[in-house]
């Protein structure tokens, strides 16, 4: 095989495991990432729900308490000065709401604050004087705006994915690449040799466990054993025959049909190992 | 170490590494979300003990003579079973109104003072509590500050069950993922060995057809040939040898 043949194969096949495991990696690892992920969003915000709603609840009772006592000297509460501003500062010091609505006791909107965040569940807490309701605080909830950082994290999470398995793919690519370009090679060099008229075994089957590749070295060393045994049979066939030939008759006979029969140069490069 | 076991090796470390990965990504994300979700409780609080504070700070009260601060903080920490302690202290770190009376008077921890620095909420973990605070101004700037302190339980135990949803998530995850992995592994061996099959299916003289125009398969055939002539080479030769030995 040539030089540069053997150099583009072991290139290949190092490309194509590497690019395998890169695309399975990606594949499963991100996959099996994404779907934790997200169930672990779920989780999160399903606990950021719970929270904000005791939140809501919190500053729908406070309020719902000082607009009480303005209720109990007599002030409507469509009269009440600054309401607005005090529901959008109430608003922006406690994350996890996103609208305050102060409603009259005909349940109109009297006033209110609303921020950018959608709106998950209402808390509504009556303002009451003498048991007689006389308003009420609606609170919306935004559980999203507690759970900002699992949504800050996707970009990164996805680049480590994408690193975790471009290391992987070089991982592939070198150690296991490599073993089976190196496989691939040994045996195009032993099948070369065998071709070439040696008899090369090749490394042990057993060495190389179950597979295709162990398969195609066993059937290697089987085809060099059954040659070597017929070979080894003809030698001491010959020799056989040399041992009773007291006058040297035969000798030169015996030499040439064993030349005739010998597989090319095995006395110098044969290599039959019993190994598999 | 053969080429399946090397490519099972990598492919499950990789898949393993990058859910553990995600998994650690969503770990430090979650415990950030616990720890605004602990904040966000508080914050209303701090806010709503520090407008009280500033409004009548403007109209020229001292601290000290804004007692009804201390009722507040009072009914606040009723209303929160989480809230272990407010304190109110002026600028010189001495407390002026606790929910704990005994340390009114005392000086309060050193680091709440330096904290004061920051505008905005700090806070600080110490054994088993949380402490919250923030600064209060008045036209002069810096008056003091507000320390709520909050008992770790429930951040704990939000955490906790946090954690433990993440760890079955993953070890589930990931064992699914693994057997994946090792099936598409062995898939990919199938494919990628054919060569080598093939190569063995014509030494072992199985393959039908002519022969074959490249690879394994081309070199397996020429060594295949190889042996059939040495073996027909080496049967004409016991031949010759069984014909002298009968002739002699």
């Amino acid at each position: 095989m040539p030089i540069e043949s053997q150099r583009m194969g072991k290139v290949r096949d190092r490309l194509v495991v590497g690019v395998f495991v890169f695309v399975l990696t990606l594949v499963l690892g991100g996959g099996a990432g994404v779907l934790m992920f997200n169930g672990f969003k779920q989780k999160v915000e399903e606990t950021a729900r719970r929270d904000a709603n005791v939140i809501g609840t919190s500053v729908a009772r406070a309020l719902a308490l000082q607009f009480e006592k303005a209720a109990r000297f007599g002030i409507p509460l469509k009269l009440l000065p600054g309401v607005e501003a005090y529901l959008s500062d109430t608003m922006a010091q406690t994350p996890g709401i996103t609208r305050i609505v102060l409603r009259g006791p005909d349940g109109r909107e009297a006033r209110f604050a609303i921020g950018p965040s959608p709106g998950g569940e209402t808390v509504s807490v009556p303002i009451q004087v003498d048991t007689i309701q006389v308003g009420q605080v609606d609170v919306t909830t935004a559980p999203a705006t507690l759970s900002t950082a699992l949504a800050a994290s996707h970009i990164p999470l996805a680049l480590a994915v994408l690193a975790c398995s471009a290391i992987a793919g070089v991982a592939g690519a070198f150690f296991a690449g490599s073993a089976l370009a190196r496989s691939r090679l040994r045996l195009a060099t032993v099948l070369a040799r065998n071709a070439d008229g040696e008899l090369d075994s090749g490394p042990g089957g057993a060495r190389l466990g179950q597979g295709a590749i162990a398969r195609a070295y066993r059937a290697t060393s089987t085809g060099v054993h059954r040659v070597a045994d017929k070979w080894l049979a003809l030698q001491a066939y010959a020799e056989e025959l040399l041992a009773v030939d007291f006058e040297g008759a035969l000798r030169a006979d015996v030499e040439r049909i064993r030349r005739e029969a010998m597989p090319r140069n095995p006395s110098s490069s044969a290599k039959v190992g019993r190994g598999s | 170490m053969p080429f399946v076991s090397r490519l099972v090796l990598v492919v499950v470390f990789s898949v393993l590494l990058t859910i553990a990965a995600v998994a650690a990504g969503a770990f430090l994300a979650g415990e950030r979300v616990n720890a605004e979700i602990e904040e966000a409780r508080v914050s209303r609080l701090l806010g709503a003990l520090r407008s009280t504070t500033e409004a009548n700070l403007s109209i020229g009260l001292a601290l000290d003579q804004i007692s009804p601060l201390q009722s507040r903080i009072e009914r606040e920490k009723a209303s929160d079973s989480s809230v272990l302690a407010i304190d109110i202290f002026n600028a010189a770190g001495k407390s002026v109104y606790s929910t704990d009376r005994g340390s009114v008077g005392e000086s309060v921890t050193e680091i709440w003072t330096e904290k004061l620095q920051d505008d905005g909420i700090w806070h600080t973990v110490t054994r088993g509590e949380t402490v919250f605070g923030t600064r209060f101004e008045n036209d002069l700037g810096l008056a003091g500050g507000i320390a709520v302190i909050v008992s770790d339980r429930s951040r704990q135990a939000r955490g906790d069950a946090l954690h433990f949803d993440l760890l079955t998530r993953t070890a589930s995850l990931a064992s699914g993922a693994v057997v994946l992995s090792i099936l598409s592994a062995l898939a990919f061996v199938y494919a990628v060995t054919r060569g080598f099959d093939r190569a063995a299916r014509v030494l072992r003289g199985e393959a039908g057809g002519g022969a074959p125009s490249q690879g394994l398969e081309l070199l397996a055939f020429e060594a295949k040939e190889t042996w059939t002539k040495s073996e027909q080479r080496i049967e004409r030769g016991l031949a010759q040898l069984g014909a002298l030995d009968d002739a002699h």
